[in-house]
């Protein structure tokens, strides 16, 4: 593979680049479901079960 | 606090509903149509409007916009009103929004077989109806974030997030790969050209696959399994993470339409790496809501709604493992332009979008009736008929693409093509063509018994029109108040914020594979020799876009000896930066077509060859499936719009030079009298103002710059 990838014009600036990205948007998106409140989870998740009353978190 | 009371809008869902059913049906009969052609020439029924050329991009676009399109509305409009506690924003948008799509879906069941086309794959209509489908997709995304804004809900659920990646990115798609310059009322050119405008096509094909057929169905799987299991969604946080994950990591994989082809080696990679990447999230959200039924499996033995839920969801999760699997590049020198891609496409769109779709349907109908189904026997005939029909399409498609892809690569012990005869090939799959449209019947069928179910559910229940319902008004907070779901309420309490979010992580994979393919020269080398059309040539590439002959024909021949052997020198970036729009093709049911004109190659044939083949494909080639083209034989070419083409080309970046369009009428005579005279040496004595001449014009240019080239070498 890393031969294959170091005859690619450039290919190790993009993708190096892109990993970077993706990893930094993965580890938001980890952190941010992590730090989520259990009861605000509960609460989301039975929304679709809810149909005709709201209710009050 | 007091409870409002307010009521849902079930009539709009009620019309998508039907409207589903309705194209369900047409587009799925005009698919078996297409697959009979694929065995019996004669099922083109000998005329210009229903060949398989024209045909095919009328199935397409029939059976993802106008039944999964419709059926997505039909979701969104149920889910969407009883999640956010609210009726749609507002009921005259709703109707815009229904009627609009409909006239959108008659303009494409016209135009297409008319012949009017674009030839991109999947955006095949013609600038007015792009223009229509960007009004009416606003008027869907108003009146959906208008809802969003007038919400009872404080939370915005994830279904409701795929929703609006959906509108987002759906948009920023057709737009930007809509861009062309229209000559006439039903004619345009693409903006872009050659190399770039195949990677703009295929980051649009591969996305609208993303992004129109699956985060939407996404959104919908969150929502009605639940409801049908009747318990919550199995992990709500891995929900989160999937949906990120899945909208930023799809973007990226576009290229992978492209391997092996003259996209920079770079953008190749790219899109294998992220295609790889994308089975995590597929799979997340794939387990996700299979898991959804853990302790409640027993309910699927009795509810055939639910087996269609877990069918299409397993669909799904195969179709999206084989996917990455497809891109690596191993695999696609195989895979790529065979039946193999059809089935693949077919596991998602029969399984997982159709199964869905009638999951929906069978769950909501007798809702908004308020009745019980019909039958529900009925609808476990529809679930066995419509999983026979998946596994008579995919497994016999499967059996021929394996074929087809070795047997284009077979080489016998002398180091010569074992069937250097492309048709030997294609009468050796018959068979499976054959099973395929069986696949298909069988899964038509198992429509129309659910048509008729549901049909008769209706008339025994009555639509509830305005279905009451209450809630409590939203208390807004103080908004000093921070708490530890700060991000979350951050962002879900501002859907404008939350839309922001979700176009930085559309754009990027696109801006960093795009801007380097248009900006840096290096990337899309010119070649000398290589010369814009001539007048008939450019009359004659827009009759083979006309009758869609890239839906069998590639013109892309990739850098393996088998096909260098077979067609001739593989195909350079520079060979097509006057192709407005390029015509690479996506499938070899035919030969490919771009050393036609190069007479160092085995695909080149002349006038009196391509004349006759048109004429009756089965007098030269014995068994062939090609429809014949009597017509191009039999009509005068319409070179009334030329000067138009020739300056809307030059606008494009085409060095035609300034004042040709004046003086191009006499080169496309001169050079029609030349094929006429070669025509009439063979006995073959036509007008020289004959679409023949043009067409066989058009071919004889195809890779015969790259021929002077090599004289020159």
């Amino acid at each position: 593979m890393s031969e294959f990838l170091g005859q690619v014009e450039g290919a190790d600036v993009y993708l190096i680049t892109s990993l970077i990205i993706f990893l930094l948007v993965f580890i938001m998106a980890t952190i941010y479901m992590i730090i989520m409140p259990k009861e605000t989870v509960k609460t989301i998740s039975e929304l679709p079960l809810i149909d005709d009353t709201s209710y009050e978190a | 606090m007091q409870k409002e009371k307010f009521s849902y809008d079930n009539t709009i869902v009620r019309n998508f509903a039907i409207a589903t059913m309705v194209w369900g049906i047409v587009g799925m009969l005009v698919g078996v149509l297409a697959a009979t052609q694929l065995f019996s020439p004669m099922m083109n029924l000998g005329n210009e409007f229903t060949t398989f050329g024209r045909i095919r991009p009328l199935h397409t676009n029939a059976v993802i916009f106008a039944f999964v399109g419709n059926a997505i509305f039909m979701g969104v409009y149920y889910s969407l009103q009883r999640l956010l506690k609210a009726r749609m924003y507002s009921d005259v948008l709703s109707k815009i929004h229904f009627w609009g799509w409909q006239l959108i879906i008659v303009a494409a069941a016209i135009t297409l077989p008319l012949g009017i086309t674009t030839s991109k794959e999947y955006a095949e209509l013609e600038w007015p109806i792009d223009i229509a489908i960007t009004l009416i997709w606003v008027v869907f995304g108003w009146n959906m974030i208008g809802t969003i804004f007038k919400r009872r809900e404080k939370h915005m659920y994830v279904a409701i997030w795929f929703y609006l990646a959906t509108f987002l990115t759906v948009a920023l798609l057709h737009v930007v790969n809509s861009f062309e310059l229209p000559i006439s009322f039903l004619k345009s050119y693409s903006w872009y050209a050659g190399v770039q405008d195949a990677l703009v096509q295929w980051w649009y094909g591969h996305n609208a696959v993303a992004f129109f057929l699956t985060t939407p169905f996404l959104g919908l799987m969150y929502y009605f399994m639940p409801k049908m299991a009747n318990r919550p969604i199995y992990s709500y946080k891995l929900s989160i993470l999937h949906f990120w994950s899945l909208i930023f990591i799809y973007i990226w994989a576009g290229p992978h339409h492209l391997l092996y082809s003259s996209l920079p080696d770079w953008a190749q990679t790219l899109g294998v790496v992220f295609s790889v990447m994308l089975i995590a999230p597929s799979w997340g959200g794939m387990l996700n809501g299979l898991l959804t039924l853990r302790g409640a499996w027993d309910k699927v033995r009795d509810d055939a709604r639910l087996k269609f839920m877990v069918v299409g969801i397993t669909a799904y999760g195969m179709a999206t493992f084989e996917g990455p699997m497809l891109s690596l590049k191993n695999v696609n020198a195989i895979a790529h332009f065979t039946d193999w891609i059809v089935a693949h496409v077919h596991v998602g769109a029969l399984g997982w979008n159709g199964f869905l779709t009638f999951g929906i349907l069978y769950y909501l109908v007798p809702k908004i009736y308020n009745t019980k189904l019909h039958s529900k026997k009925l609808v476990s005939t529809h679930f066995w008929l419509g999983t026979l029909g998946i596994i008579f399409y995919a497994v016999p498609m499967y059996i021929s693409g394996a074929t087809q892809g070795l047997m284009w690569k077979q080489f016998n012990a002398e180091g010569f093509l074992k069937y250097d005869n492309f048709l030997s090939t294609t009468l050796q799959i018959i068979p499976m063509h054959m099973l395929r449209a069986i696949g298909g019947f069988i899964y038509l069928v198992g429509v129309i018994i659910m048509v008729v179910n549901i049909y008769k559910t209706m008339k025994a229940g009555s639509l509830i029109r305005d279905e009451e319902a209450e809630a409590y008004p939203m208390v807004k907070e103080d908004p000093n108040m921070i708490t530890a779901s700060f991000w979350h309420r951050w962002i879900e309490k501002r859907p404008t914020q939350f839309l922001v979010l979700s176009f930085i992580a559309v754009t990027i994979g696109g801006a960093v594979e795009f801007l380097p393919t248009f900006l840096v020269e290096s990337n899309v080398k010119t070649i000398e020799s290589v010369t814009p059309y001539t007048p008939l040539e450019l009359e004659g590439r827009d009759i083979y876009i006309r009758e869609g002959c890239y839906n069998c024909h590639s013109q892309l021949v990739r850098p393996f000896r088998s096909e260098t052997v077979r067609y001739g020198d593989y195909s350079k970036s520079g060979e097509n930066v006057y192709d407005h729009p390029f015509l690479w093709g996506s499938k070899r049911t035919g030969p490919d077509l771009s050393r036609g004109g190069n007479r160092n190659s085995n695909t080149y044939k002349d006038a009196v060859w391509h004349f006759d083949h048109m004429d009756d494909p089965g007098s030269i080639s014995e068994g062939s499936i090609m429809p014949s083209y009597s017509w191009l034989i039999e009509d005068d070419l319409d070179d009334s719009k030329l000067e138009k083409k020739i300056s809307a080309m030059r606008t494009l970046g085409v060095p035609y030079p300034k004042g040709y369009e004046k003086i191009a009428r006499e080169d496309l005579e001169k050079q029609a009298k030349k094929i006429q005279k070669d025509l009439a040496e063979g006995d073959r004595v036509i007008s020289e103002k004959k679409e023949i001449i043009a067409l066989i014009a058009y071919l004889h240019k195809l890779g015969r710059d790259i021929e002077v080239d090599e004289d020159k070498k």
